[in-house]
């Protein structure tokens, strides 16, 4: 949508006045005054679809991960192998779907600690996590979760 | 005669171990917190593995080819007292502890068992559940391959000790779990 034409104070003509509620007792406004308004107006509005379209795109990102991360826990189960369990398919397509994913894996980890590590630095291309700690998995959880809530995820 | 109504932990056992059928006893709930190796090796707060994010006894070379090798595997259990024994009896032995590991076509590790001091074994299955079972064979020909090596330490009345009391803290742990669960049935 193009936003429509904002006009500068100096284009003020006393003549060009309207009335935005329609009736005799409305307020009178300058033409400048009702383009700002339609633009906070088309502002508003733009701000609402792209509202819905966010929601929609994070309920689908939640429903494909949801759907994968399903699958994952299924098919690794019973592997004793971080390196199987994490080159596993349906891991390696959670990892591509990106950054889009981070908010909710760490959402995820927060609610319960699973090997979500590989794919949190993969996306992230970072490592809170304390060398000695490798392998804890509630002090990885810990680590990874104040991560989350220091860059704005959580 | 209705059909038998199977666990979520136990949905993939028929296909992952076609030898076990019920011949388990379940010991914990899943836990993603420690895997096979940890439990082999007596521990149950981290996961072992010669992996970037797991623990490992020793610095790893972050090559697969030579990480992931039953001789690697042997020597994290060398450093807790264990040694080869250079034949697979799994038999209990008086006064040794003895774990098992196993391996797949291409000789790489995929799961340790640890033996008991009344002669069953350990498993933790991955990020599933613990189980005790009576031999080897049982976790054998599925997901897990064959059994390659049995390794063996003296007891130590510190392990024996520990074990005993872990068996009553779980299996007091589980009968609380269920009485909850059979509580909480409509």
């Amino acid at each position: 949508m193009i936003p429509p034409t904002y006009c500068e104070p100096c284009q003020y003509e006393e003549s060009q006045r309207v009335n935005p509620w329609g009736d005799d007792e409305g307020i009178r406004i300058s033409k400048n005054v009702q383009n700002k308004l339609e633009f906070i107006d088309w502002c508003v509005r733009e701000g609402f679809t792209r509202y819905e379209e966010d929601r929609e795109t994070a309920a689908s990102t939640e429903q494909e991960f949801e759907k994968l991360a399903e699958e994952w826990r299924s098919q690794t189960r019973n592997l004793s192998s971080m390196m199987k369990i994490t080159y596993n398919h349906a891991y390696r397509q959670i990892v591509d779907m990106g950054p889009r994913v981070l908010p909710i894996l760490l959402r995820e980890l927060q609610r319960k600690p699973d090997l979500w590590f590989s794919a949190l630095r993969e996306i992230s291309s970072e490592n809170p996590v304390r060398p000695e700690h490798a392998g804890n998995v509630k002090k990885m959880q810990e680590a990874w979760v104040n991560w989350g809530k220091e860059h704005g995820y959580l | 005669m209705p059909p038998k109504m199977v666990d979520d932990y136990a949905k993939n056992f028929p296909a992952e171990f076609p030898q076990l059928q019920d011949k388990y006893t379940k010991k914990s709930h899943p836990s993603s917190l420690y895997n096979c190796i940890a439990w082999a090796a007596d521990e149950c707060h981290r996961w072992w593995e010669p992996h970037p994010d797991a623990y490992w006894p020793f610095e790893i070379t972050l090559n697969y080819e030579e990480d992931y090798t039953l001789e690697n595997y042997t020597r994290a259990f060398e450093l807790l007292g264990y040694e080869v024994c250079h034949n697979l009896d799994a038999t209990r032995t008086r006064g040794f502890q003895k774990v098992a590991m196993y391996i797949d076509q291409d000789r790489r590790p995929t799961h340790a068992a640890r033996q008991t001091w009344r002669g069953f074994w350990l498993s933790k299955l991955g990020k599933n559940v613990d189980i005790r079972h009576e031999n080897l064979g049982l976790l054998e020909r599925g997901e897990y391959g064959t059994v390659a090596r049995i390794m063996r330490r003296p007891w130590r009345v510190t392990n024996l000790l520990k074990e005993i009391i872990l068996s009553i803290k779980v299996s007091s742990f589980l009968h609380s779990a269920e009485s909850k669960d059979r509580n909480n049935e409509p």
